[in-house]
Order: C-alpha cells, then sequence, then structure tokens
C-alpha cells in the first residue's frame, strides 16, 4: 500500500516537472517587439576657411592698379542661405598711407548651402597714382594697425 | 502626459507669468537662431616702393613745394626736376607747361612794367625768354622754373 502511494507521488512530480518544461519552452519562442523614433535635431551652421594672407606690391605713383587675391571657401548646411561680406572694404593703410579695396568674389552677396565646401575669393586693389608714405627705400607695413580684416558668413 | 502636466501647469495660478516668460523666450530665441555667423580674419601686406626700384627717376608728388602755387606737381624724387603739373589750378596770369616750367607773358609797352608784376615775385629761375613782335603789340614770354 505504502509503495503504491509512493509510485503515485513519484508520477504526479514527474507530469508537474513535465509540464512546467512545456511551458518553459513555450515562453522562450514568443517574440515581443517595440518600436522608436530617432529624432535629430539639426542645428544649421556654416564655416569659413581662413583666408591667406594677401599681398601687393605697389610702387609710388604707378600707372596701373596693383590687384591680388586670396581664396577661402565657405561651407554651409545644405539649403541654407548665407551672406558672405568683408570688414572695411575701404582702407587707407596707416603704416604706408595707401589706399586700397577689398571685394569678395562672387559678388553676389552669398549663396545657399550645399553641404560642400562653395569657393570664394577676395580680390583686393591699390589704385593707381598714389604716393603713399615711406621714408626709406622700400616699406611693408607690418606696422599698421588697420591690416586685419574679418570675413563673415552671416547665417 | 507632457500635454496633461502642461495644462495642470497653464491651469494653476500664475499662468500669466508663466506665458509670458514662454513668450520672451520664444521671442529672444527666434532672432539669435536666425543671426549666427561665422568669422575668419586675414591680413593685407603691402610692400611698397616709393620709387621705382629699377630707375633712379622715381617719381614724386607735392603741392607744398617752393613754384607749385599749390598746384600738385609731379617732380623727379632724387633731383626734385617738376615733370608735370596737374594743371593750372592757382589761378595765376602764367600757365604750367608738361616740362614742369611755368610760362609766363607780359605786354611790352611805353608804360613800363605793369603795376601788378611784385605780387608773383619769386626766386625762381629763368630758364628762357624772348619778345614776341606782333604788328601792334610786343610780348614778353619767360619760362620760369623753381
Amino acid at each position: 500500500m505504502k509503495s503504491i502511494q509512493l509510485k503515485k507521488i513519484a508520477a504526479s512530480t514527474l507530469a508537474a516537472t513535465m509540464l512546467l518544461a512545456a511551458a518553459s519552452s513555450a515562453q522562450a519562442a514568443s517574440v515581443i517587439s517595440g518600436g522608436f523614433d530617432v529624432n535629430v535635431n539639426l542645428i544649421s551652421a556654416c564655416n569659413v576657411s581662413t583666408p591667406g594672407a594677401m599681398s601687393l606690391t605697389y610702387t609710388a605713383l604707378q600707372t596701373t592698379a596693383a590687384t591680388a587675391s586670396t581664396p577661402f571657401v565657405v561651407t554651409c548646411v545644405s539649403g541654407l542661405p548665407y551672406t558672405v561680406a568683408v570688414s572695411s572694404p575701404n582702407t587707407i593703410d596707416d603704416a604706408v598711407n595707401l589706399s586700397y579695396s577689398l571685394a569678395v568674389i562672387p559678388p553676389v552677396g552669398g549663396g545657399t548651402g550645399t553641404g560642400v565646401a562653395q569657393n570664394y575669393s577676395i580680390d583686393g586693389t591699390i589704385a593707381a597714382g598714389q604716393t603713399g608714405t615711406c621714408t626709406t627705400a622700400n616699406c611693408m607695413n607690418t606696422a599698421a594697425t588697420n591690416k586685419a580684416h574679418t570675413v563673415t558668413v552671416a547665417y | 502626459m507632457g500635454q496633461s502636466v502642461l495644462l495642470g501647469m497653464l491651469t494653476q495660478t500664475g499662468v500669466a507669468a508663466r506665458v509670458f516668460a514662454l513668450a520672451a523666450l520664444l521671442f529672444l530665441w527666434i532672432p539669435f537662431s536666425y543671426a549666427a555667423q561665422a568669422n575668419a580674419q586675414f591680413t593685407v601686406d603691402i610692400n611698397f616702393h616709393p620709387s621705382n626700384p629699377t630707375s633712379n627717376a622715381g617719381l614724386c608728388r607735392s603741392s607744398t613745394r617752393i613754384g607749385t602755387f599749390g598746384e600738385a606737381v609731379t617732380v623727379e624724387c632724387s633731383t626734385g626736376r617738376a615733370v608735370r603739373f596737374a594743371g593750372n589750378t592757382s589761378n595765376l596770369p602764367w600757365s604750367a607747361t608738361q616740362d614742369g616750367y611755368y610760362r609766363f607773358v607780359t605786354q611790352l609797352s611805353g608804360a613800363g612794367v605793369p603795376t601788378t608784376a611784385d605780387q608773383f615775385v619769386g626766386a625762381g629761375t629763368v630758364t628762357s625768354w624772348r619778345i614776341i613782335n606782333l604788328a601792334d603789340w610786343e610780348y614778353l614770354e619767360l619760362m620760369v622754373g623753381w
């Protein structure tokens, strides 16, 4: 009698174990998924490269204008409108007393960003017929306080 | 949930103040968001020769030099010899010539030297002179340089 009871208990335990295993197996096969958004906040921006120093050579009272050019690039977010300007486009150098003008080329005042670098240049001109100031055979405007200019890209 | 929280906040006291603060933030943010700038600096270097380095005939310009009478005159830097005048702006009774001298003509008559001559006394050099003898008048032409 006691042997029969033990066998019943063993059988019950085995059945319960199998049920649990089956349930666990069924749970492992199910898939739960959920979607999510990727929110991108693109802050519009432009970069402008640093133009190289512009070098102009001029002889007093020369009959033709002296010109020079220095290139730079503007890179803006695609579709972003911007303007390009140079500071003090008409300047009298305070070291050699020569008047010169600066212009952004192309003279469109700006453009629209494309995501890649766009080429520009600054043209400098010293008009003909100027006397200037120099007490030696040759003068550089190294001491000029207004020789630095700024290219500004506004967007 | 965000909307309900915001709605709850708006229904509480101080709604007007919060709305005003939000409007102020928007007002400040909008213009600055479109006023960004990118800058780069460069220099303009000038190599200046006061005279032509390939020649000794450098030119200078002066309007205060003796003999210019306020006119802009171009002279050789080394010798000071006038080579060009910008034009006769001095209203003098003589005219500048392209070689840098003034041409002065006065009428000769039996009345002697004109009384106004002393107004234009100068320490120039008479480089040439001639008498022009016309049918009725005689003129004295002086070429004067300084």
